[in-house]
């Protein structure tokens, strides 16, 4: 493990890698920062780059994204009362009212230390457990994958939607377009229509473009209005030492549950850093303060949501199954180098996993570096007008998914799905439940027929295996929780009638 | 609101029934792999049936609940699906995906660097009040930007267009 780490350290310290780091953090602050897009649809734009670079530089770049977009929609929150994204939406309570009394300065520095923190912290558990849990999954067959996987889709798509009906059509869905190509096991095109280019699958890349990146461009040229002016004149204060000791007790719950959550899949930063809010809250000394300009209030659901990071390539590293839009992104990007991660990864691409973890390190140690400096491009970046920015978006997106594959079948692809994840999230359908059992669906139909290959057709392989067993039931009770809820609610509600 | 979500459920179950269809000749599951080619589809079809009708009968119980005025709880939503329907700009969100479309569309026969400002300049121009000298700076300079970076940097053969290719 040791030597491992030092494999690792060797490639995220070339200095070709630090600075694809650092460029993924800035582009992370950025796109953090910007209303509406997300560290996700950053990650997502960024994706086209990677397929010329190596897979762990790739990987080390995206990581920085996501970490710094964790701190980049803060900014925006503490400043202008507008999330950059959903994961700092809690931030805006007490950071805007820290803005306001003129200590906007300490909010940001709050932010951004607590954060550092957090994401440092995650890593922590992120090595330890990716490693351990990796080892378990070497001895996983087929049936287990299987168990695995539905498992994983049963969680993501009943925590997606409004509705968690709309949220399991949206998977399925997702799963139905997977199966669009080449089938896996005789050979024969399925639902190609005879067209050569639909031979190798609708390209996931392109995809996840469209149904992040493009559907959120129509999302925010069909609002009306502009985004509000940020004044670049704000009071530069950084927090001092007595106020940072202050946040002592928040920050340590924003860690733990931000990293918890993160680990599970469908839950995000978004989610966590709610709940580390409440938590902070019910536990703080003064929880008459949040709400006023609390420190604690800004401290828990940053360190939350920076904690994620680390959480949510757990799953993903381990098993090779992506719990939330970045870790998505992230396979995405290995399968564009013909990966895939999961316990195979750690046996036979050491380097790839362990730069990673060194990479994030590093990362979270440049935001720590830049998240101050860059304050002030970042601003002007966020009053770039949005009509030009939507624009750019769209270039850039048209430019990039036509990079993939040198063709513009992908390009219509990013456009359609574009229009697609536009009217789901309309109708309250969930994309990234889509997008999520789009990258999963080989997966499960592979591991399923692979299974019962091996079982030579007998469906005892499902339940004679303690494990496959075990996540299959942890599925069917997913399944089944929130509508014994709803029964019994109503049941309630009858007799209070 | 109610109203389309059982249109949405029927044009699914069309989906799936033109899906199952597709797969009616699929080679038949072979000796050793005994489920085959058209099995993982078959189910998805079935499952997306079962899921369409759950949504219909759903709608039709939160309409009843909605007219007893009890309040349902609609639970977490995953994050970054979440949207404002209250202010919606139907020309600007319909004459950017018309836009969209005409620039893929135009960008094989015209070529990228043609076609790419114009684009810009057009989208931003239709989008917003934005200065005409700052809208043809910024669309330019970004055409350029990317075309270093694909073309030049990355060696993407972005298309020449019929002007410029031999």
């Amino acid at each position: 493990m040791i030597k491992n780490f030092l494999l690792g350290a060797s490639i995220a310290f070339k200095p070709l890698s630090l600075v694809y780091i650092l460029f993924g953090v800035i582009w992370g602050i950025i796109g953090g920062a910007l209303p509406g897009i997300t560290g996700s649809i950053a990650m997502a734009l960024l994706l086209p780059l990677t397929f010329k670079m190596s897979p762990a530089a790739a990987l080390m770049m995206l990581a920085g994204v996501y970490i710094g977009a964790m701190y980049g929609s803060s900014i925006t929150a503490i400043l202008i009362r507008t999330p950059g994204a959903p994961a700092s939406a809690v931030t805006v309570i007490d950071g805007y009212e820290l803005h306001k009394q003129g200590k906007s300065g300490v909010a940001l520095g709050i932010s951004l230390y607590t954060g550092t923190i957090g994401g440092l912290f995650s890593i922590v558990v992120l090595i330890a457990l990716a490693v351990s849990l990796a080892n378990i999954a070497l001895a996983f067959g087929p049936p287990e994958y299987f168990g695995l996987t539905v498992f994983g889709l049963a969680i993501i798509s009943s925590l997606a939607g409004k509705s968690m009906i709309k949220g399991l059509i949206s998977g399925v869905a997702g799963l139905i377009i997977a199966t669009v190509g080449m089938d896996p096991f005789s050979g024969i095109p399925r639902f190609t229509f005879g067209s050569e280019e639909l031979l190798g699958g609708i390209d996931i890349i392109a995809a996840m473009i469209g149904l992040f990146a493009v559907s959120e461009v129509f999302v925010q040229v069909s609002e009306k209005g502009t985004w509000e002016k940020v004044s670049s004149k704000f009071s530069a204060r950084l927090p001092n030492w007595s106020e940072l000791k202050e946040t002592k007790r928040a920050t340590i719950i924003g860690t733990i549950l931000g990293t918890i959550i993160g680990i599970m899949p469908g839950a995000g930063g978004t989610i966590a850093s709610f709940i580390a809010y409440n938590e902070a809250k019910r536990w703080s000394k003064q929880p008459e303060k949040f709400g006023q300009g609390s420190l604690e209030g800004v401290a828990a659901p940053e360190s939350a949501n920076n904690a994620v990071t680390g959480g949510a390539m757990v799953p993903l590293l381990a098993f090779g199954i992506p719990g939330s839009n970045a870790a998505a992104i992230m396979l995405g990007a290995l399968m564009l180098q013909g990966l895939r991660p999961g316990p195979m990864l750690f046996q036979n691409n050491p380097d790839i996993v362990y730069s990673l973890f060194v990479g994030m390190i590093i990362g979270n140690i440049f935001m720590l570096l830049v998240g101050y400096l860059i304050l002030k491009p970042c601003i002007w970046i966020v009053n770039i007008s949005k009509p030009i920015l939507m624009a750019s978006i769209l270039a850039l997106v048209t430019v990039g998914t036509f990079s993939i594959n040198n063709s513009l079948g992908d390009v219509w692809v990013a456009y359609l799905t574009g229009i697609l994840g536009y009217l789901m999230r309309r109708y309250d359908f969930s994309p990234s439940a889509m997008v999520l059992a789009m990258v999963l669906g080989f997966m499960v139909e592979t591991s399923l027929r692979r299974s019962l290959v091996l079982s030579y057709g007998s469906f005892a392989c499902f339940y004679t295996r303690p494990i496959a067993l075990t996540l299959i039931i942890l599925a069917v009770i997913t399944l089944l929780i929130p509508i014994v809820r709803s029964i019994r609610d109503a049941t309630k509600k009858n007799r209070a009638v | 609101m109610n109203m389309t979500d059982i249109i949405i459920a029927v044009i699914l179950i069309i989906i799936a029934f033109f899906y199952h269809y597709a797969t009616r000749n699929f080679p038949p599951p072979s000796a050793i792999e005994n489920l085959g080619a058209a099995f993982f589809p078959n189910l998805l079809a079935l499952i997306l049936v079962i899921l369409s009708i759950l949504l219909i009968i759903e709608s039709i119980l939160l309409e009843r609940a909605k007219k007893a005025k009890t309040v349902i709880d609609s639970g977490e939503r995953l994050e970054e699906d979440s949207f404002a329907v209250e202010t919606l700009s139907y020309p600007h969100l319909i004459g950017t995906i018309v836009l969209t479309g005409l620039y893929i569309i135009l960008l094989p026969p015209v070529g990228y660097l043609i076609v790419t400002p114009i684009f810009l300049i057009v989208l931003i121009w239709f989008l917003g009040t934005v200065r005409w000298l700052t809208n043809i700076l910024c669309s330019v300079l970004l055409t350029i930007i990317l075309y270093i970076l694909f073309h030049t940097m990355l060696g993407v053969a972005l298309p020449s267009g019929l002007l410029f290719s031999r």
